[in-house]
């Protein structure tokens, strides 16, 4: 068994607001050195389970341990601990980014040649050194996006705490921090936790993946064991030339075993596990009926099938 | 038992942890400096508004002091003589001819110019007329020759003691003394010596007589103006920090070890150097528009800065309840009025109601407000002329009111602003 970093016990939060349970008795271990990609719809919890984690917002009840002891969110071997980057950015729009990064790092007393060299490396990671005498505010938004994500990771924390941060990246530097947040992790055995709404990227990253809805854990498990126990498969969507019959669906259904198949206008949609490996027999039995396949489809199982089975919503609607 | 080893490394994790401590202020004083200074809307409300006042009530108000060559003197003189054996000495009468007198060097072929205009009365009562008489022939200065000044001259044992009095309001009060001094210390010497002393010697009792004379309007507002102008820089420190809550930068800063004494500080330092810019803007613009102050600007200007950390606690007090940059900046608005209202009473003739008494200070409802007590303390420099080891007890009684007033500042930020969220 790996080592825990984080212990999160029975966890309620109640909005006194609204009394909405954002939160809901929520139990959950977080291992040190995995990637921990916490899905879930708009309105899930997400983010208020990374704030209370992080100690910016106070829980309702429950209990968080870290290293194995009550977490006391003051303490400064917490706070050296911790990396967050919020969804919502911040920084000072009257400081240049190079400036907004230093402030942050003097905080964490890191000693000025050490903090200079990692930040000049972050800067460089994140395509940021031309910039790094601008306004924060005179930058563009994706590079607003950046110097939010190098101001979380400036003090190099042991758990990093990431809100859709991939978020209005570029493929550039969206492969940079997925790159980086795979060293971050294997080499240096750092914690990261991450929210996205980008299923493949949490579905590549993640070594274990937490389902969340309504503040309740739906499942958590590896994306491999969550794809094969709650996935449906595959989906095939084929497009025929003309307005099929009740008998067409029956001979389809029959053609191979372990098929959903569904019909929608001039579609068939086609569930299956392993789905490319049944598309000859398929193609078959529509022809044999006299009907012609004018396209083919397929998407792959993924976590969006796993996440909308089980939490019966897209992702990106509502 | 500890080992010197033990006490040495305490010390230096000591000195880390302070060198940490002031290192992180000052950054963050940095920061806010950097905000400010570059954000043009801070310029405008602390140093052009006052400014802009200052220069108001200088046109409206104001008026150069003019540099006088000779100086007017009221002489009273009481004095009834001395006779020994059979001569007699009149020595009042001496020195007002002495004074009369005494010219300016001059270059060949010009005029002399007398130094003093002697006006004189052989009797003082402070009555009102005698005001009137100071005011009507523009007076620089009264001379109270005592009853007893010959004998005294002619005795040698007693210092010879006389009473001037004037208004230490006007420029020109200051250097008639001076000027009077030096003539009359060399008249005591002289008339001595030619009876035979070397010993003993002259005393001026000064006497102020209040307000009167070169004093204008703008003089007793000076000091006012330049606390308005402090007192406007509640309205940026509470909007730059309720605006760190607002934008969410707080909640960087919340992650990282910093803490509230950290920002306080911080703001602290930033606050204090925009309030040495207003003092010295300020002031400068006084002279500019003829402010007759007599008192030292440099112990004036430290008041003033003293001062400044009372209004930035304000701030720091509005900053944690306000949500919003906007919301904290009107609400100092409303808060400054009182404040620099408060400043005028003396001028309207409201009195302060004392609250309580330490050796002989009286401490009122109105010192409370750290402004009122630093109006009256640069009054009392600047117009009075008085020194630090004269308001001791108003100086720690503003050190005092600051200190809480920050601490009341801090506590409300760590409570209302740094705690996490209760949601
Ligand atoms: N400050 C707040 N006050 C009251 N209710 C809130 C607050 N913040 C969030 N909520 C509510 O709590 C629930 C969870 O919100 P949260 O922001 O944690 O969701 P999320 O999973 O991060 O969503 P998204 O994918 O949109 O970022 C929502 O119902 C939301 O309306
Ligand atoms: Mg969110």
């Amino acid at each position: 068994m790996s080592e825990i970093a984080i212990q999160i016990q029975d966890l309620t939060k109640v909005y006194k607001t609204n009394r909405v349970k954002a939160v809901d008795s929520l139990d959950l271990e977080i291992n040190k050195g995995e990637i921990f990609g916490l899905l879930g719809p708009n309105g899930a919890g997400k983010t208020t389970l990374i704030r209370v984690i992080v100690g910016l917002l106070k829980s309702s009840s429950g209990h968080i341990l870290f290293d194995g002891e009550e977490l006391n969110i003051n303490s400064a071997k917490w706070k050296h601990h911790i990396g967050y980057v919020p969804q919502e950015t911040a920084f000072w729009k009257n400081l240049t980014v190079y400036e907004n990064l230093n402030l942050i790092g003097t905080t964490y007393n890191i000693p000025n040649k050490e903090l200079k060299e990692r930040i000049n490396h972050l800067l460089e990671g994140l395509y940021l050194v031309d910039h790094k005498k601008k306004l924060a505010s005179k930058l563009s938004g994706g590079m607003q996006r950046r110097l939010n994500l190098a101001m979380g990771m400036v003090h190099d924390p042991q758990i990093l705490l990431l809100d859709e941060v991939f978020v209005g990246l570029d493929p550039q530097t969206r492969n940079y921090l997925y790159d980086y947040l795979r060293d971050f992790a294997s080499k240096e055995n750092k914690t990261i936790i991450i929210t996205s709404h980008l299923m493949e990227i949490v579905d590549a990253l993640s070594d274990r993946v937490g389902i969340l809805d309504l503040g309740k854990m739906l499942a958590v498990d590896t994306p491999e064991n969550l794809k094969n126990t709650h996935g449906k498969g595959d989906i095939l969507e084929l497009e025929i030339n003309k307005e099929f019959n009740e008998d067409l669906v029956a001979k389809v259904q029959k053609s191979e075993k372990d098929l959903v198949v569904e019909k929608k206008d001039q579609i068939i949609l086609v569930k299956t596990l392993n789905a490319i490996s049944k598309i000859p027999e398929i193609l078959n039995s529509i022809e044999n009926e006299g009907f012609t396949v004018l396209d083919v489809k397929i998407t792959k199982q993924s976590l969006e099938t796993v996440f909308i089975s089980l939490t019966g919503k897209e992702l990106r609607g509502d | 038992m500890e080992s010197k080893g033990d006490n040495q490394n305490k010390f230096i994790s000591l000195t880390k942890k302070l060198g940490y401590e002031f290192r992180t202020t000052y950054k963050i004083g940095l920061k806010y400096i950097k905000e400010i200074f570059r954000s043009k809307l801070f310029l405008i409300i602390a140093v052009a508004m006052p400014a802009i006042l200052m220069i108001f009530m200088g046109v409206a108000f104001g008026g150069a002091s003019s540099s006088v060559e000779s100086f007017s003197i009221l002489v009273i003189n009481e004095d009834i003589g001395f006779t020994n054996v059979s001569t007699s000495y009149e020595f009042g009468e001496s020195l007002i001819g002495t004074l009369e007198n005494v010219t300016y060097p001059v270059g060949e072929g010009e005029d002399p110019i007398n130094i003093f205009y002697v006006y004189e009365t052989p009797e003082y009562n402070q009555s009102v007329e005698d005001y009137l008489i100071y005011e009507e022939h523009g007076l620089h200065l009264t001379l109270i020759i005592s009853e007893n000044f010959s004998e005294v001259i002619f005795n040698f044992e007693n210092d010879v003691i006389i009473t001037v009095v004037g208004d230490p309001a006007t420029g020109v009060y200051h250097s008639a003394v001076s000027t009077f001094t030096t003539i009359y210390n060399e008249f005591v010497d002289v008339t001595r010596l030619s009876l035979g002393d070397t010993t003993g010697e002259s005393v001026i009792v000064e006497n102020y007589i209040g307000i009167v004379g070169n004093t204008t309007v703008f003089d007793l507002m000076v000091p006012g103006l330049v606390i308005i102008g402090i007192v406007l820089n509640i309205v940026f420190v509470s909007s730059t920090f309720a605006e760190e809550y607002e934008l969410k930068t707080l909640e960087k800063l919340q992650l990282t070890p910093t803490r509230a004494i950290h920002l306080i500080g911080g703001m602290s330092l930033a606050q204090l150097l925009v309030a040495l810019v207003q003092i010295v803007v300020l002031f400068a613009l006084s002279l500019a528009f003829g402010y007759n102050a007599i008192g030292s600007f440099v112990l004036a200007g430290f008041i003033a800065w003293i001062m400044s950390l009372s209004m930035l606690a304000i701030g720091m007090m509005i900053a944690a309840f306000a949500k919003k940059g906007t919301i904290a900046s009107s609400i100092a608005s409303v808060v400054a009025i009182p404040l620099y209202m408060i400043t005028f009473f003396p001028v309207w003739g409201i009195e302060n109601i004392p609250m309580f008494q330490v050796s002989g200070n009286t401490f009122g409802v109105f010192d409370i407000l750290p402004t009122n007590l630093a109006n009256n303390m640069i009054t009392d420099v600047l117009i009075y002329g008085q020194t630090f080891s004269d308001l001791i007890f108003e100086f720690v009684s503003l050190i005092i009111i600051t200190a809480i007033y920050l601490a009341i500042g801090l506590v409300l930020i760590s409570v209302f602003k740094l705690r996490p969220k209760k949601g």
